[in-house]
């Protein structure tokens, strides 16, 4: 699972030098953490510790009495200072070159390429076994460290046929953290998925971690020390000496390599990838995110990869600009990107309190907190209903959208999309909002945005709407609007559709997002005591709408209701089609970007159907995957098949019995979706009409009923199997469902 | 003379001649929805938040949501919060909410989140009502009483400041009554007296429903303010004069202290000459009249005799209880209805304000000699 992939500046203390022999006051203090998830790759994640310190002059030592047996790895062992299965030779030849009174080996000068790196010798030699002549009750020096085990989860390949019930916890492991014994953690976070086998995913499963307190020397050629200084100034908290081992029984060729460069960016260097994040931090991974386990329910309705933990890769991890138009907000976010406006400003993300831990062991502590309460919201993990404000309202949008893949709080449907803002002015009276809006989203929507969030409605009572609608349209060739449809509980009939801009989305821009309840099989609008999502047949899709956690104002979360909330992760969606879209097709593209109404016609006919739906809206739930799979086609056969590849061979055209001869005979490039109707013992297709074979351009028709009479025709597939082409063939009539990739080539 | 923007709120029921007194009635504003929305442990998720949910009306200017409790009281500290825009946020305690149950505040532009909060532990069986919403739904319609509307926003460039100043004490005030929503302006007398009609306030249950909206203007840059709402805090019988159309009422905060008051001691007289009103029309924010607004005749009758004057200023709907001012910004009178003859409106009527004065003293006066008490009103 996860993963620090890379860690900027951790944080640190500055303190003055000390100029004692052997003893020194250290510079930074930095937290390391071992991240094997065997014994064997422990005892080789220490060794690389203590070589990386050693031959930098920064393993910290200490003097103690060997007992018996007078033997040096049962000594570190009863210290506390080895762990793992086996004991290095070459921490051995360390001790031994730290105790020459008691110990002597053979020295063979490391060459050039051993010298490259501090852990392929010990002081610009070989390392070797040493001839240790030590006796009970002598002193010797060894590394001081104190080693604290911590519990973490991590996400590893499942074995061959396991099931959680197979998960045995260690008794030093402490999952109380996430309010549950260790074998419940396991229930929780491996829940039965559908289509899978078991050996086909990943699973999370607890582990037990080492953690320490390294010390560095002050280094003034240090890189790292002067971003330091940038972050912390010169703020002192390390007052006392440590004692620090001295380089006397290195070589002369180490001595003279060592000097010509930094000592502690040559161990960061070598160790950066166990140092626990205290600054900024590039990357995490979902399982790290203390909250998601309250967003699973979420990610399973909108089959969203992150319900299985996995990961985006690079075609979807590609940033996309992503613009919500809403209340106005004044302040950051511990979970949440950085927020930029148009006109230049931008909120950061909030350093600090939130930038702490919050990252493994803590598992959020999930309270209703009062709204403001620092100390209760510096974790970033505090879930707060009493946040209802406007403000509260713009920063759950955005939450659900981009909250940051980061080890605190939650995870945004696109954890990657760059945020901008736009402020509503809601002290405008109602027709000069409407005005105010237009004249916004006309002209100060920047370049880089490509979809825009509007979850709100305003309905005009003198103006007409042809300023509004004006504006939303000039943007056809490059913005999505994602628009909310709105909270009466209307059923809005295609002639008295007023709510704007949610009436805009004949325009093909314009995409408006149903809420739906959390319904997973039967899914129907949403509706609570006091509001409910408005609805029309012509609205293009539905969303979840009902307790969505996501981030709100002052470091807090909250699960929100509401259309508001639906819209965003049709938005996120959007954006991650741009993003994988361009990713792929971007050479044939010939740099251009991808038309507003290929993404909108991409999320309506990649939906879930279901049938309770039927007549209340055109599509169905939002489907994350099935949308954002722009590469394959994707089939669904009825023997429970599901491939996922490049068509090789498919009929050109099939046929329909139907007595509606415009329908009769479909083209294999024009249709999008073929998908069985169980209720009608019929499928169901999205096609595109009205344009060139194969354009994305055209209408997108929905045919409610074919009765495919191509049954034989073969179909074939190119799949891959760890790396390898598989051709997979199957009849015509054995497909219950098809996607089709995002373009034909 | 042009028609302007719509509802009427103060009309005779038949012509002057025919009849002996107009029927006064305040504003109607919207209408009052039934909705019987019972909050009960079902729906309850873990304290103190027990419940969350919003609401909304497209097109509204504002709604009200009339609270009631069934079954054992909630506990001390149980109350709904409210979060409207606008900047109104307010709660509403449910151990004050009574048999007959409690109207919120306004809430701007018909939309609110709402939450249940109590941290202490409630009985299962409380249930919390929502029982109905008061939508506003009346639009404007033509109207002017001389030539064209002239009604202006208050802080339109055009008016000069001290006149601006002599509309920061005047309140929207919105009430139920009768099964409808009504609206109508007061001002403030005192830190915390306020005057508006008795055909607007005149009884507890109109008072217990009132709030006074103080701030409710288009500032300067044309953006749209909705300042601090009082309640009202108890209604007095001795402080209402059907006669002369005045009731003052006390209000559960000191708004005064940041808007002022009008000194009612201290009146000017009606003459022939310019007159302002700073008004409420319909459920719109603050304006004034200011031009073509003089009176018409000094004494004519209005519930008592020779009680009345005429003007030509501009009102509408909502506009009953406005004060009425002269150019130097002393209070000559109290608006309170105005005429209609077919689709004209020729005339509109105030009190004159020496005659509230006078009656105010006296009812003071009463008061400190059965009480020993100074006068509330300063």
């Amino acid at each position: 699972m996860t993963i620090l992939k890379s860690i900027l500046i951790m944080a640190a203390t500055m303190v003055a030098h000390a100029a004692m022999a052997g003893m020194v006051v250290p510079q930074v203090a930095l937290e390391w953490r071992s991240s094997s998830n065997n014994a064997t790759e422990l005892s080789e994640e220490i060794e690389e510790l203590y070589l990386a310190l050693y031959n930098s002059g920064n393993l910290n030592l200490q003097t103690v009495e060997i007992g018996a047996p007078p033997f040096m790895e049962a000594l570190l062992r009863s210290k506390g200072v080895m762990h793992g299965a086996h004991f290095p030779v070459s921490v051995d030849a360390m001790l031994c070159d730290l105790n020459p009174l008691v110990c002597s080996r053979r020295k063979v000068p490391a060459g050039a390429t051993e010298l490259l790196s501090p852990t392929t010798h010990v002081g610009g030699y070989i390392a070797s076994r040493g001839e240790w002549r030590t006796r009970a009750g002598q002193s010797v020096s060894i590394p001081d460290y104190g080693f604290q085990q911590i519990t973490t989860l991590v996400r590893i390949p499942a074995p061959q046929g396991w099931s959680p019930k197979d998960f045995t916890p260690d008794p030093a492991m402490d999952c109380s953290a996430w309010k549950s014994t260790c074998i419940g953690v396991v229930e929780r976070y491996n829940p039965k998925l559908l289509k899978t086998r078991s050996d086909e995913v990943s699973i999370t499963v607890p582990q037990l971690r080492l953690e320490t307190t390294i010390l560095l020397r002050r280094d003034d050629a240090s890189e790292f020390s002067r971003q330091l200084e940038q972050i912390l100034g010169a703020r002192s908290s390390i007052q006392n000496p440590h004692e620090f081992n001295e380089l006397s029984t290195a070589s002369k060729v180490w001595v003279d390599t060592l000097s010509k460069q930094s000592p502690n960016d040559l161990t960061l260097g070598t160790i950066r990838q166990n140092l626990r994040p205290l600054g900024t931090i590039k990357k995490f991974g979902v399982g790290d995110e203390p909250l998601v386990g309250q967003q699973i329910d979420l990610f399973k309705l909108i089959n969203h990869p992150f319900a299985r933990f996995e990961e985006f890769g690079e075609s979807h991890a590609r940033p996309v600009d992503v613009l919500i138009i809403d209340f106005p907000i004044s302040t950051g976010h511990c979970d949440l990107v950085d927020l930029k406006f148009a006109d230049g400003a931008e909120i950061a993300s909030p350093a600090g309190a939130a930038d702490g831990d919050g990252t493994e062991v803590n598992n959020g502590s999930v309270t209703n907190g009062s709204a403001g309460n620092q100390s209760a919201t510096a974790n970033c993990a505090v879930i707060d209903q009493l946040a209802l404000s406007d403000a509260d309202h713009t920063a759950a949008v955005a939450g659900v959208i981009a909250s940051k893949e980061n080890g605190k709080g939650m995870v945004g449907i696109n954890p990657h999309a760059r945020l901008w803002m736009m402020g509503l002015n809601r002290n405008l009276l109602a027709d000069e909002q409407i005005t105010s809006l237009a004249r916004k989203i006309k002209i100060d929507i920047p370049d880089e945005v490509r979809v825009a969030n509007l979850s709100f409605g305003v309905r005009p009572l003198i103006v007409g709407p042809n300023d509004f609608r004006e504006a939303v349209e000039v943007h056809g060739s490059r913005l999505l609007v994602v628009a909310a449809a709105g909270n009466e509980g209307l059923e809005m009939m295609p002639d008295n559709c007023q709510i704007l801009p949610a009436c805009f989305n004949k325009l093909d821009n314009v995409i408006t997002v149903v809420g739906l309840n959390n319904n997973l099989k039967n899914p129907g609008i949403w509706q609570s005591q006091t509001a409910g999502s408005n609805s029309s047949p012509n609205f293009d899709i539905g969303a979840p709408a009902e307790n969505v956690l996501t981030t709100v104002t002052n470091n807090r979360f909250a699960k929100k209701t509401g259309t508001s909330f639906a819209a965003p992760q049709v938005t996120a969606t959007a954006s991650l089609i741009f993003a994988a879209g361009e990713y792929i097709y971007g050479d044939s593209l010939g740099g251009g970007q991808i038309a507003p109404k290929v993404v909108k016609d991409r999320l309506i006919y990649s939906a879930d159907f279901f049938s309770g739906l039927a007549g209340r809206l055109f599509a169905g739930r939002l489907n994350v995957e099935r949308a954002i799979n722009v590469r394959d086609a994707q089939f669904e056969l009825f023997d429970g098949r599901r491939i996922v590849g490049q068509v090789i061979t498919a009929p050109d055209e099939f046929v329909c019995r139907t007595p509606n001869v415009a329908q009769r005979f479909q083209k294999w490039y024009d249709v999008r979706r073929i998908s069985w109707n169980k209720a009608k013992g019929r499928h169901f297709l999205f096609r595109h009409i009205d344009g060139e074979l194969g354009s994305r351009l055209g209408q997108l028709d929905r045919d409610h009923s074919c009765l495919i009479r191509t049954l034989s025709a073969p179909v074939e597939v190119q799949t891959s199997t760890d790396g390898t082409p598989v051709v997979v063939s199957f009849h015509f009539k054995d497909i219950r469902d098809y996607t089709s990739p995002l373009f034909d080539e | 003379m042009r028609v302007f923007v719509l509802c009427i709120c103060l009309l005779w029921a038949g012509s002057v001649s025919a009849q002996n007194r107009p029927v006064l009635e305040a504003f109607i504003d919207g209408q009052i929805e039934a909705r019987d929305i019972r909050i009960s442990a079902a729906q309850w998720t873990e304290p103190p938040v027990l419940w969350t949910d919003e609401i909304s009306v497209q097109g509204a200017a504002y709604i009200r949501v009339l609270l009631r409790v069934e079954g054992p009281a909630f506990p001390s500290g149980a109350r709904v919060k409210f979060v409207g825009t606008l900047g109104q946020e307010f709660s509403v305690q449910l151990d004050t909410v009574g048999v007959g149950g409690y109207w919120s505040n306004l809430l701007p532009l018909g939309r609110a989140r709402f939450a249940l909060v109590s941290e202490l532990p409630v009985d299962a069986s409380s249930v919390l009502v929502i029982d109905s919403v008061a939508i506003q739904s009346t639009k404007l319609v033509p109207f002017s009483t001389h030539g064209e509307n002239q009604l202006t926003m208050l802080n339109a460039s055009t008016v000069p400041e001290h006149l601006r100043q002599l509309g920061k004490p005047v309140a929207f005030l919105s009430f139920i009554r009768d099964g409808f929503a009504r609206t109508c302006t007061g001002f403030l007398i005192s830190p915390n007296q306020l005057v508006t009609n008795e055909h607007c306030i005149n009884s507890e249950a109109t008072c217990r429903s009132m709030t006074a909206s103080f701030g409710f203007e288009v500032d300067e840059n044309g953006r749209l303010d909705f300042g601090p709402q009082l309640r009202c805090a108890g209604y007095e019988s001795n402080k209402t004069n059907f006669d002369l159309d005045i009731t003052v009422v006390t209000l559960d905060g000191v708004p005064g202290d940041g808007f002022g008051h009008v000194d009612i001691f201290n009146p000017g007289s009606v003459e022939m000459r310019p007159l302002v009103i700073v008004q409420h029309p319909g459920s719109e924010p603050k304006q004034i009249s200011i031009i073509d607004c003089v009176a018409a005749e000094i004494y004519v009758e209005g519930r008592a005799a020779g009680s009345d004057f005429s003007h030509t200023c501009d009102t509408a709907g909502g506009s009953s209880g406005s004060p009425v001012f002269d150019l130097e910004g002393r209070l000559v009178g109290l608006h309170h209805f105005g005429f209609q003859d077919g689709q004209k409106w020729n005339e509109n009527r105030g009190v004159h304000i020496e005659l509230i004065s006078n009656w105010l003293r006296s009812v003071l006066s009463d008061s400190n000699n059965s009480t020993g008490d100074v006068p509330a009103i300063e």
